[in-house]
């Protein structure tokens, strides 16, 4: 047994060191993924991890696939920010790519319905 | 004289040992908006710097042999795409028998990616050094086999069927070509005193395997964020089927196809991962009874993203 010692420290060291930065993944986000909403005037972004704002980004598309018109993506930590106007009722796709600060890239998208 | 029929022991030490040396490899795995987890059972068709330490497994033979195994693997990337992996596993039988299994080598090379189809598929080389384990339970003579790797998530179902999207299937399908067509060993027949020598064959075997996830991280991310406790955004239920089927050089009686099906979970947290499964196996020459796995696995990549958790020469990160 005693030779299960080693990889056991091993592993309790890897467990201590494992709060460095990481792939950055979508907690939450505002609109809500999926959900139905008033028209917003911002779309935010919430992170596992810190992201670069200057390498990270937000895409809106209606539901004919046509660009939304935004803002430059900006925000601080863990959170990504983008501000939109004019959007309609309808369904929304966001797509979004994220590069944390240890530099490994992400990317995602959802859906978010403005209500009539 | 001779004799094709396999060992006693061999079949339970064949399952017990299944989940572990079939496959070699366990690395998690990002194309596009898809993490597939690092699965227990089967290898998953990632290729990046990981290490599992330590995996746990209990399960009963077909004998009734409880088999406790302790085991790690590294997966190590030389250049983006192309790794090496190690492993082995230190065994610990009821009957009082223990030691290491044979030592477990590897590579695997990521071969095509479809990020918004979220496809990996990955082929390698898997292998077993025969003589670098215990001998009271392991083989002398090596296996080795070239392996195929794939994973496909289901994010891209139209939304009508958002529900669907969270799925995913990885599998895994490879040949266990035994470096020795027979082993012989040498005994007394215990009436006569008269030495003998038996001769048992050794398969080539098809190790083949998939595992169905439903990603609750997919779920939050894209298709409708979940309420309730953190904890469960963070999750993957996962069934796995592990299968070893003898396909060549078969001995009388031992084309049983051995295997289990695991039912299980796992958690992904910001550098590791934690899974765990059920094992039950699919018939009784796979097990007697329910087992059960248990792994912290580490994304090296995300821990030590500057030093050995990137490939050894260079290129960029993927």
């Amino acid at each position: 047994m005693n030779r299960l010692i080693l990889p056991a420290a091993l592993a309790a060291t890897l467990a201590g060191t494992a709060t460095a930065a990481a792939h950055a993944q979508l907690e939450r986000a505002v609109p809500a993924v999926g959900s139905t909403v008033a028209a917003p005037d911002h779309i935010a972004l919430f992170f596992s991890e810190g992201v670069v704002p200057g390498f990270s980004g937000i895409a809106v598309a209606d539901a004919e696939g046509h660009a939304v018109k935004t803002g430059k993506p900006s925000g601080k930590g863990a959170e990504l920010d983008v501000p939109v106007s004019g959007l309609r009722a309808g369904t929304y796709l966001v797509r979004w790519h994220a590069v944390s600060v240890d530099t490994h890239k992400t990317q995602g998208s959802f859906r978010f319905t403005v209500a009539p | 004289m001779s004799s094709y029929a396999s060992h006693a022991g061999r079949a339970a030490i064949a399952a017990g040992c299944l989940l572990l040396t079939a496959c070699p490899s366990r690395a998690h795995a990002i194309i596009g908006d898809r993490l597939f987890p690092a699965t227990l059972a089967i290898d998953d068709p990632g290729v990046t710097d990981e290490l599992s330490l330590p995996t746990f497994v209990r399960t009963v033979g077909p004998d009734g042999t409880r088999e406790h195994d302790y085991a790690f693997e590294l997966d190590k990337t030389i250049v983006p795409g192309f790794e090496i992996i190690v492993g082995d596993t230190y065994s610990r039988f009821s009957d009082g028998t223990r030691g290491l299994q044979n030592l477990e080598l590897g590579v695997k090379y990521q071969l095509y990616g479809n990020a918004p189809h979220e496809v990996l598929v990955a082929i390698g080389v898997s292998s077993e050094i025969g003589g670098t384990g215990a001998s009271a339970f392991t083989d002398r003579f090596s296996t080795i086999g070239p392996q195929v790797y794939f994973g496909k998530g289901f994010g891209d179902l139209p939304t009508s069927l958002d529900a669907l999207r969270p799925f995913a299937v990885t599998g895994q399908i490879g040949l266990g070509i035994p470096t020795q067509r027979s082993t012989v060993s040498f005994s007394n027949d215990p009436d006569t005193g008269v030495p003998i020598a038996d001769a048992a064959l050794n398969a080539t075997s098809l190790n083949w395997g998939f595992s169905l996830q439903y990603s609750l991280v997919y779920l939050n991310q894209s298709v409708k964020e979940i309420a309730g406790p953190d904890l469960l955004r963070h999750l993957i239920p996962t069934v796995e089927v592990a299968l070893v089927s003898p396909v060549a050089n078969v001995p009388d009686g031992g084309h049983t196809t051995l295997g289990t099906v695991n039912a299980g979970v796992f958690y992904e947290g910001p550098t590791y991962q934690v899974g765990l499964e059920a094992v039950l196996p699919i018939n009784e020459a796979s097990g007697k009874h329910p087992g059960l796995i248990a792994q912290l696995h580490f994304f090296l990549d995300d821990i030590f993203p500057n030093s050995i958790g990137r490939p050894i020469f260079a290129g960029a990160r993927p």
